[in-house]
């Protein structure tokens, strides 16, 4: 492989990915405002622009080095800020189930671009379409990802929010596990040699291939 | 949205497309299988191979190009070769050096991003900030005065000449007198020595410089040092001028009291000091070293000689009449009741240092506003009232460490000295079976005092440790004690426990 292809593939992934973790992160910041609680915006969170966001070793390194897993800074939320008709427990619910809905309706927007410069002759056309097909696999797999209800995902808040509290000591617990429950659920599935993520990729290529073929 | 954010997603969007638009040319768009690949190599219809990680690029004589998925094997890829076809392994010789060159770079950019950030944000030019003298300058005009200070009347006499110097060295110097260079301040904690050190400044009309002893403490060997020279230099730009070194035994420990790295920059740092009150280094004398400690024992004698720290003051405890000055000024400007009698309270607050009283009258301050706030008075209608007083001496007593039982005792004593508010009858069993009787003077995490027999205030007292103790309990009746024993206090001492 040549140096510039090699170079052009991981801009490629690299770019995407950053975009659509800055949405991400600007989500959580933006659905924590609405219910009143400042800390992101004091923070310089509340923006899309990626800088704020990016992580340099999860948002840049790990990804240039085509490791295919990273992060973002986490946006900072602090539930008890919240205006008072919003109660903690289901304000960080929604904080949290922000971040991944931004994360479908970019797939869905992505979906719509594809649909409309897949058929282009043009070869920029082409490449638009490429990175939109791209942009709705990436955001489909960050959205089902992000809700694994694995702590620190987001999908662990939405735990905390639905969670009855007679299950809170045991969850507690294993959140007290730290990273490791994560480490877990990503390794196993890698060494037992089967994807988690299969499913979502069929279906969003068999989604990509309908909107080619319509 | 910003015009940052913006001009980010602008870069970074057109960087993206431009990327995935041209892998959208990097092979053939044709996909053939093996079958039709062995087909054409046997007919001799192929041009060049490209060989990729994961498959084939094949292009023909006639034009035509398709990628073939699958890696193929070394042996097929020399067979193809041989029967004359053009193969291109692809090995870029600059991929080679990138993909060790790319992440290395990375990781080391992701260090020196951290370090930056570990360091505060500093980044370049640490080293020459470290040197810096974190001597503070306060405003030209500080406003403290010898009246703010209640007591110390012969450490204001002294320090009046100071000031007298420091307000017109000339005719000073004219006369002959040289002025003590440093004057070195020991007192108990809390009783006026910043403040005497910023009134010398606020009557002389001169900078104040305030540096804590600890902050020329570092570890990197000759920071400390460097921070004095470059204090004295900044205060020379302002002589005359006053210099405070607070809590000066951090750096002016006795030499040679300690080994390792940390003292030889404390060595270091001292010794700097010493060069500089010396004034071998060009000091005209305008500048005053002031300093303050309360371990004045722990110096280094060297610091103590005449021509450095050549005058020492001690700031004594207050007395009473001092005491009540100090509550004059700190009651200054609250409102008072007529009921309060300044001299009555000072006789009550025996042992308070200015700033306990000042903590005191801040106390009882509070006590009156929030009474007569929360009835929904005025801010000026507050009157501190004898009673606000009474009432937060009291709680202070209840925070000292008196007892007057003993099994509060010895849960205190775990952690503090504690000494009963009257002496209690008590009755110990020792390890060896001798009985102790007499009177709990104190208790510590691992001794107990004991005054033995009926005259407890004049007979000798004896220290037990703790360990030896079988029993002890509070008791009326008194006995008689074995004298043997009872002088030596580790005579039954078994040796496991030591």
């Amino acid at each position: 492989m040549s140096l510039s292809l090699f170079v052009m593939r991981r801009v490629a992934w690299f770019v995407p990915l950053v975009l659509s973790l800055s949405v991400h992160e600007w989500a959580h910041a933006r659905a924590a405002a609405a219910f009143g609680d400042p800390t992101a915006e004091a923070k310089g969170r509340l923006t899309l622009d990626p800088l704020a966001h990016i992580d340099p070793v999860g948002t840049v390194m790990l990804p240039l080095l085509g490791v295919p897993f990273g992060w973002a800074k986490p946006v900072p939320v602090d539930p008890s800020r919240f205006s008072s008709h919003t109660s903690m427990r289901l304000g960080m619910l929604w904080v949290a189930l922000a971040g991944p809905a931004s994360n479908a309706v970019m797939a869905l927007l992505s979906l719509g671009v594809y649909a409309l410069t897949v058929d282009a002759s043009s070869r920029l056309g082409l490449g638009v379409a490429a990175a939109a097909g791209y942009m709705v696999i990436l955001n489909a797999l960050l959205a089902v990802f992000n809700l694994i209800p694995v702590f620190p995902l987001d999908g662990s808040r939405v735990v905390d929010g639905l969670l009855p509290d007679r299950y809170a000591a045991p969850w507690e617990r294993l959140k007290s596990l730290g990273m490791l429950p994560l480490g877990v659920v990503i390794i196993v599935p890698q060494v037992l040699g089967f994807s988690p993520f299969e499913p979502v990729m069929e279906l969003v290529q068999s989604m990509l291939g309908w909107v080619a073929r319509s | 949205m910003n015009r940052r954010t913006l001009a980010v997603w602008l870069a970074l969007l057109v960087v993206g497309l431009l990327a995935w638009t041209v892998l959208q040319d990097s092979g053939p768009d044709q996909v053939g299988s093996i079958e039709t690949l062995t087909m054409d190599i046997t007919d001799g219809n192929i041009d060049r191979l490209v060989v990729h990680d994961d498959g084939l690029e094949v292009y023909l004589d006639d034009g035509g190009s398709y990628a073939v998925e699958g890696v193929p094997a070394a042996e097929w890829v020399s067979y193809a070769r041989s029967i004359g076809i053009d193969v291109d392994e692809g090995g870029d010789p600059l991929m080679d050096v990138a993909i060790i060159a790319v992440p290395a770079l990375l990781i080391i950019l992701a260090l020196v991003w951290f370090g930056r950030r570990a360091m505060g944000g500093r980044g370049m030019g640490t080293f020459t900030e470290m040197r810096k003298s974190r001597a503070r300058l306060l405003a030209e005009n500080v406003h403290a005065r010898f009246d703010d200070v209640a007591g110390a009347d012969e450490a204001k006499l002294r320090l009046g000449d100071v000031v007298a110097w420091l307000s017109e060295p000339e005719r000073w110097r004219a006369s002959g007198v040289r002025m003590p260079r440093g004057v070195l301040m020991e007192g108990p904690p809390g009783c006026g020595k910043t403040l005497l050190a910023r009134a010398v400044a606020g009557e002389a009309g001169v900078p104040f410089f305030y540096v804590s002893g600890s902050e020329f403490v570092e570890m990197l060997v000759g920071v400390g040092a460097a921070r004095v020279r470059d204090m004295f230099e900044e205060a020379k730009k302002k002589a005359p001028a006053v210099i405070f070194i607070d809590e000066i035994d951090a750096i002016g420990r006795r030499r040679g009291s300690g080994v390792g790295p940390s003292h030889e920059e404390r060595e270091q740092t001292l010794n700097q000091l010493l060069v500089a009150l010396d004034g071998v280094e060009g000091r005209d004398g305008d500048i005053v070293v002031l300093a303050a400690t309360n371990r004045a024992d722990i110096l280094d004698p060297a610091l103590l000689r005449p021509g450095r720290f050549d005058l020492h003051l001690r700031i004594p405890p207050l007395g009473e009449e001092a005491r009540e000055a100090a509550l004059r000024i700190h009651l200054r400007g609250r409102a008072l009741d007529l009921a309060v009698s300044l001299p009555t309270l000072a006789k009550q607050t025996v042992g308070l240092s200015g700033a306990e009283l000042e903590n005191l009258a801040n106390e009882a301050t509070l006590r009156a506003a929030r009474r007569v706030l929360s009835e929904g008075g005025s801010a000026g209608a507050v009157r501190v009232q004898p009673d606000d007083f009474t009432h937060c001496l009291a709680e202070r007593a209840a925070r000292q460490p008196g007892f007057d039982r003993l099994d509060a005792a010895m849960v205190a004593s775990a952690s503090q000295l504690v000494r009963p508010d009257t002496p209690i009858p008590v009755r110990l069993l020792l390890v060896g079976g001798t009985e102790v009787t007499g009177q709990l003077l104190w208790v510590d995490a691992q001794f107990v005092k004991i005054a033995p027999g009926v005259d407890a205030e004049n007979g000798p007292a004896l220290v037990i440790p703790k360990m030896q103790v079988q029993s002890f309990a509070a008791d009326g009746t008194l006995e008689a004690v074995d004298p043997t024993t009872a002088t030596d206090p580790w005579a039954h001492q078994t040796p496991e426990l030591a």
